[in-house]
């Protein structure tokens, strides 16, 4: 069923449960992610993608069920009895190894692009300001804007904003990236350069979930595709299949739409 | 005769203005940063904090400053709580100063965009350090304009401590015009020595507006870049 893995997953979701208000938005969920796997989510708009992520990394925390990431339980072992501010110091560590890469990018626009990479590791991973700009010199390179250390985000592109939103979630060497629509916010010549980036990183070995309606960069990138509907997984497989062949009438009609709207 | 009353009243009228000044500054120099605070726990998602927050502001915002000073300085005496005229006045202002500036810093800070608090939440960056290097210093050119609006009324309320018998420069101005029954000098100088301190407040701020409307600029640069 799933991809077999050597060892634990990378990312184990175990029956996340959220809502808001009368608003179901995970409906009991549970995934696991191998470490250096690609995973794409796909389903309609208010489908529960965006709140999925957000429960990964502890945003906003699930209602109900369990998160391990690599390893380490998110909140720390219930056996401990934390208190609520050692839970709250544990989240911060479990966030910083966890990318997140948003739709609008949410750079700090005071910051230089420099700024931007190098005040979270100095600031969480204590690591010292040189160490910190060497590191982000060189993932700057890596997402190719090694020229625009200086530059304000107001004065880039929105490709080339969110290819340094990249570069900062990476500059704190997490062990997972969570990636929410990160094209959605770009005009369509500005697409490409983001995917490139992203495809570098999962050719890299990075362990990837990636809320897309990029169908193409899901079907030649990703590992796995993950179909949500209402709160829940419906369908999850190889890509191809999925979208050759998919089995629930949920994600027939949801690929039928987006094919109608020529994605 | 004009000229010699003034000139006989004048260091009276001067010891007012002296004493406006340092009313004026002490009120600011502590209703901001309660109002900070106050306006902290509203945006901190602390129900309990949030909530008697809420009520303080709301309470000193809906009586009259006026009233709130006769407590201070008739009332809390009757609890052994006893305060010079200058305390008292301090005291009064300073919460009702308070409710009004946790209202105007609340909405500088409800103007930042929730994604630069997630943005910094996901990098693992506590609260404090999130306030400090990524909301304030994009919040505080936003608050800066209305907050001068706000300390230019705080200052002119500062001549409600003359009720309490504070020798303000309404005060100094007002017990000059009783004794001589001359009211038109002396309150015209008082209210130009008021115009000059809130003159060069408004001056600062025209200043202060000119720098966030630039700001405003490249921030709507920003998300028109971002978000389509
Ligand atoms: N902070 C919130 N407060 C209230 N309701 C919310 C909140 N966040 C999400 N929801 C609701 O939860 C449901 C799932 O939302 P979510 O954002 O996870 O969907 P999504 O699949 O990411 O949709 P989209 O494709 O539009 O981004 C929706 O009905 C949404 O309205
Ligand atoms: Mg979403």
């Amino acid at each position: 069923m799933t991809t077999a893995s050597t060892g634990d997953p990378m990312v184990r979701a175990v029956d996340l449960h959220k809502r808001f208000g009368p608003v179901t938005a995970l409906d009991g969920v549970s995934l696991d992610v191998a470490a250096g796997e690609v995973v794409a989510i796909i389903g309609a708009s208010g489908s529960g993608k965006s709140t999925l992520l957000s429960c990964l990394n502890h945003l906003s925390p699930p209602d109900k069920g369990e998160v391990w990431v690599g390893g380490k339980r998110a909140g720390g072992d219930p056996a401990a009895r934390l208190s609520r501010r050692a839970v709250e110091a544990d989240l911060r560590r479990f966030r910083a190894d966890i990318g997140m890469v948003f739709q609008h990018f949410n750079l700090f626009p005071h910051f230089s692009v420099l700024q931007n990479l190098i005040e979270a590791p100095m600031a969480v991973r204590g690591r010292s300001r040189a160490e910190a700009t060497e590191h982000a010199r060189a993932l700057l390179a890596q997402v190719g804007l090694a020229d625009k250390e200086k530059a304000f985000p107001a004065e880039l592109s929105g490709g080339q904003q969110q290819r340094v939103a990249i570069a900062r979630a990476l500059a704190m060497k997490p062990a997972v990236m969570l990636f929410d629509e990160p094209t959605s916010a770009l005009d369509p010549e500005l697409v490409d350069e983001v995917l490139r980036v992203m495809r570098d990183l999962a050719r890299q070995g990075m362990t990837m979930l990636v809320v897309t309606h990029e169908m193409s960069f899901a079907e030649d990138v990703a590992d796995r595709l993950v179909f949500f509907d209402r709160g829940r997984i419906v369908e999850s497989g190889p890509p191809r299949e999925i979208l050759r062949t998919p089995q629930h009438e949920r994600t027939r009609s949801f690929l039928q739409r987006l094919l109608r709207r020529g994605a | 005769m004009n000229v010699a009353l003034l000139a006989e009243y004048g260091p009276a009228l001067l010891e007012g203005f002296v004493t406006t000044l340092l009313l004026s500054a002490i009120v600011l120099a502590i209703a901001t940063p309660v109002g900070a605070l106050l306006a902290l726990m509203r945006e901190s998602g602390q129900p309990i904090l949030a909530a008697a927050a809420t009520v303080y502001v709301s309470v000193f915002r809906l009586v009259p400053a006026l009233l709130v000073l006769f407590f201070t300085f008739y009332a809390m005496p009757q609890f052994g709580i006893r305060f010079s005229p200058m305390g008292a006045a301090v005291l009064g202002l300073s919460i009702i100063g308070s409710a009004y500036l946790s209202e105007d810093i609340r909405g500088g800070l409800s103007a930042i965009d929730a994604g630069q608090y997630r943005a910094a939440k996901a990098l693992g960056l506590g609260w404090g350090h999130t306030m400090r290097r990524i909301i304030l210093p994009q919040a505080i050119p936003i608050i800066l304009p209305p907050y001068i609006t706000r300390a230019i009324i705080i200052v002119k309320s500062t001549s409600l401590a003359s009720i309490v018998a504070v020798a303000d420069l309404t005060g100094q101005a007002v017990r000059a015009a009783s004794i001589t029954y001359q009211p038109f000098p002396f309150l015209i100088t008082a209210g130009l020595l008021y115009l000059a301190i809130s003159g060069l407040l408004a001056v600062f701020q025209a200043w202060a507006e000119h720098r966030v409307s630039h700001e405003r600029r490249v921030a709507l640069r920003t998300r028109q870049a971002g978000a389509t």
